[in-house]
This record gives structure tokens, sequence and C-alpha cells, in this order.
């Protein structure tokens, strides 16, 4: 198994340890993108709003205006023509206008840097936003699903839960070449709250498992891996949030990454 | 004693126009009240000194004074006029102050939804012209109580 190998005449630009000032560029970088990203969430913001009452506004409008020619014994077939265009204009506006809305939303409660204190977080919402940030990416090529049964909350800070199950979604769809599945799931195991994400991916062949969470280690090409990601979700979950991960894969049979995560349990739903 | 109230006053302040042009339009559309926009937070405290508000709408980020800071403003110039803050910028520090330190009616956050905010801003109007009508009948119940204690002492004064 060439562990999804892309470019084998240069084996060495894959699983390879990134030299330290290199990692310091790319922390740098990303700090600024991310400065960036956060100064264009917030002028992104105002407008949508914007567009987001006045497609309201106009709605009711249409409605008045409907009801106005509905009054008149024979209204003017062009007038209700346009009526009708401006009903179809508007749907696809609310459409569009609400896909923007919920991706900006997504973003903006996973890209938060605030430090929040922690407490129950409904992790079916942080998924759900981690999905649809990531199917802005990927939807054409690989299928997520997101089966989620009603669950307890868990105990944590929402935004970088957001992003540590960021990471392993992205590091799942990039796992994968051309069509694939994530699968997300949820179950309620007593004390702990056990999320799994399982890809349809290439899968890791044993050295490179033994090496995922360290510093600086990635497979991915130069210019799109950090080495950072995995050593920061693991941070987040088990030394912010007292939770562990774990990892089964095998070589072109994918991989499934578990995440425990203390529940948020009232003392009288103690199981 | 006046059956009907008075016109609402709305006055909302945005530094993006665009935002304050949708409300405006859906205010316009859906509600009788007087709207006073306002890009600067300077330019709305020189007319909440001179004209009285029933409700005033904030965003939060702008310049020259954030959103709280001028709700402050708004309500040690006029304290019984609703205060709600708008705002993008979902940030717990700064919405636990408004409440505290502004005595916010209401913490709305953008997209907001046009059909609850006509419903806050209709709540924070009665609640505003309900508190100024319970003020002027209380000085009416003040005065007529002086009026009432005069023509007592004068009666007393006939008897004695």
């Amino acid at each position: 198994m060439e562990n999804g190998s892309r470019n084998p005449a240069t084996p060495g630009a894959l699983h390879r340890q990134r030299d330290p000032a290199a990692e310091g560029e790319d922390t740098a970088a990303l700090a600024l993108v991310g400065h960036l990203a956060g100064g264009i969430l917030h002028e992104i913001s105002s407008p949508a709003a914007s567009l987001s009452s006045n497609i309201d506004t106009r709605q009711r409008l249409i409605e008045a205006l409907g009801a106005t020619l509905a009054l008149e014994g024979k209204p003017n077939p062009k007038a209700l023509q346009a009526l009708e265009v401006l009903r179809s204009l508007q749907e696809v506006d609310r459409l569009a206008c609400d896909r923007i809305t919920a991706l900006l939303g997504a973003w903006k409660s996973t890209a938060r840097v605030a430090e929040d204190p922690l407490g129950p977080v409904e992790i079916e919402g942080v998924l759900a936003d981690a999905v649809r940030l990531v199917n802005a990416e990927y939807r054409r090529r690989i299928q997520i699903e997101l089966h989620t049964a009603p669950a307890v909350p868990v105990w944590g800070a929402a935004a970088p839960l957001g992003r540590a199950f960021l990471n392993l979604l992205v590091n799942a769809a990039q796992a994968i070449e051309g069509e694939g599945r994530i699968v997300v799931e949820i179950e309620d195991c007593g004390p702990m709250i056990e999320v799994r994400i399982t890809d349809t991916g290439s899968g890791m062949t044993a050295a490179v498992q033994q090496q995922i969470f360290s510093r600086g280690f990635t497979t991915k090409p130069v210019g799109t891996g950090t080495g950072l990601g995995l050593l920061l979700t693991r941070q987040i979950i088990e030394d912010q949030h007292r939770g562990t991960i774990r990892f089964k894969s095998s070589p072109g049979q994918g991989t499934t990454f578990f995440v425990s995560l203390p529940a948020a349990r009232k003392p009288h739903e103690e199981p | 004693m006046p059956d009907t109230f008075p016109v609402p006053e709305i006055v909302l302040v945005d530094d993006e126009e665009m935002v304050l042009t949708s409300v405006r339009a859906f205010l316009t559309l859906e509600t009788e009240g007087n709207i006073h926009c306002f890009t600067r937070p300077a330019e709305a405290i020189r007319h909440l000194e001179f004209h009285p508000a029933d409700v005033v709408v904030s965003d939060y980020l702008m310049p020259g004074m954030n959103g709280v800071e001028l709700l402050i403003e708004a309500k040690r110039l006029q304290p019984e006029a609703a205060r709600v803050l708008l705002t993008g910028h979902a940030d717990k520090q700064s919405a636990i102050r408004a409440i505290n330190e502004a005595g916010l009616f209401h913490y709305l956050e953008k997209p907001w939804d046009n059909a609850q905010l006509l419903l806050i801003l209709n709540a924070a109007i009665e609640r505003t012209q309900l508190l100024r009508r319970l003020q002027t009948m209380l000085a009416q119940l003040d005065d007529a109580q002086d009026a009432m204690k005069h023509v007592q002492t004068r009666l007393i004064k006939a008897f004695l």
C-alpha cells in the first residue's frame, strides 16, 4: 500500500519531519490568515444580515402587492407575470442567503478565539457546524453522514471542540482520493460521550500511525500540512477537556478516530 | 389624559448605512413610528439630548464609541427609553457589560430575524410608553393629593 502517495517520484515529500524554521513560518502565516479571516468574517456579516432582512421585507411587499392585485377584477397580466418572476427570484435569494448565513454562523462559532470557560456544550451542534465548513470545500466529492442521536451535552468549550473536530474531518477528507464517505457518529457511553469519525480514505501504515501526534509530522504535500493539526487536536481533547483521542487504521481500508469527552450530566440523570 | 399613545420614536445607530437602510425599510413597512437613523454615535447622543425616544437600537462595533458606551449615555439622558444592542460581534464580555451597565432591554445578534426584531421593538415601545404614562399619572396623583390637602385645611379652618 502506497499510503495515498500522489507523487511517487519524491517520496521525501511524504511522511516528512518538518524543519523548525519552516514550522515557525507556517505558524506566522496561519496567524496572519486567521487574523484576516476574522476581519473578513465581520465584514461579510453585516451585508449578509442586511440582505437577509431585505429578503424578508421584500417578501412582505410581494405578498401585499399580490393581495392588492387579487382585489382588482381584471388584474393586468403583465403585473401578475412580474409578480410570479419576483416570487421565484425571491425563493432563490432566500436559499442563497440562508446558505451564506449558516456558513458564517458555523465559521463564527468555530473561529471564536475568546477563552470561554468550560460548560455544557451541545455536541451535535458543534459537529454540524464543523461538517458544514468541511462540506463547503469537499461536498462535490465526499459525502459526510452525521448520525446524531439526542445526546447528553459534553463538558467543554464549543469553539476549541469545533476546531478539533474540524481538524479531524479535514484530515479524513484529505485522506480520501477521489470520491468517498465520512461517517460521524455520537454514542452515549455513560460518563463519557464518544464521537467516531470514520473515513473511506487511504488509511495509515504502522510507521505513519506511530508518528501522527508528533510535532511537525505530516503526510500532506508541501504547503498543505503544518504538522500541527493533530497535535493541537489532542491538546484540545486531552489537556483542555480531560477526554481521550484514539484511532484505528489499516492501509487501504480507511481510518476511524474515537474521541471521548466527559458528559455534562445533571446528578439525577446519572445512569 | 390622552387615550392613545403618541407615535413611537425609534432611534437606530449603526456605522453601516446598509444595515440602517434595511432596518428602516422594514420598520417603515411594519410600524407607525418615526425612525431616526445615525451612523455616528455622537450624533445619536446629540439627538437624544433634545428628543424623547421610546427605544434606542445600537450596533456594538463602531468607530469612536462602542454600542455599550452609547447605550450607557442614552440611559443617563433618558432612563425610561428602552435600550437594545444589535450586534454581529457575539462576545460574552460585552454582552454581560451591556446587560449590567446599560440596563439592556434586549441583546440581539446579527443576522436578526425581522419578525423577532418587530416583537422586541413593540414590547420595548409599549414598556417605555406605559412607564411615561405612569410617571404622568403619579404626578397628577401628587397634584390631586396636594389639592385635597388644601381643601381639607380650608374645611378644618372653616369649622374651627
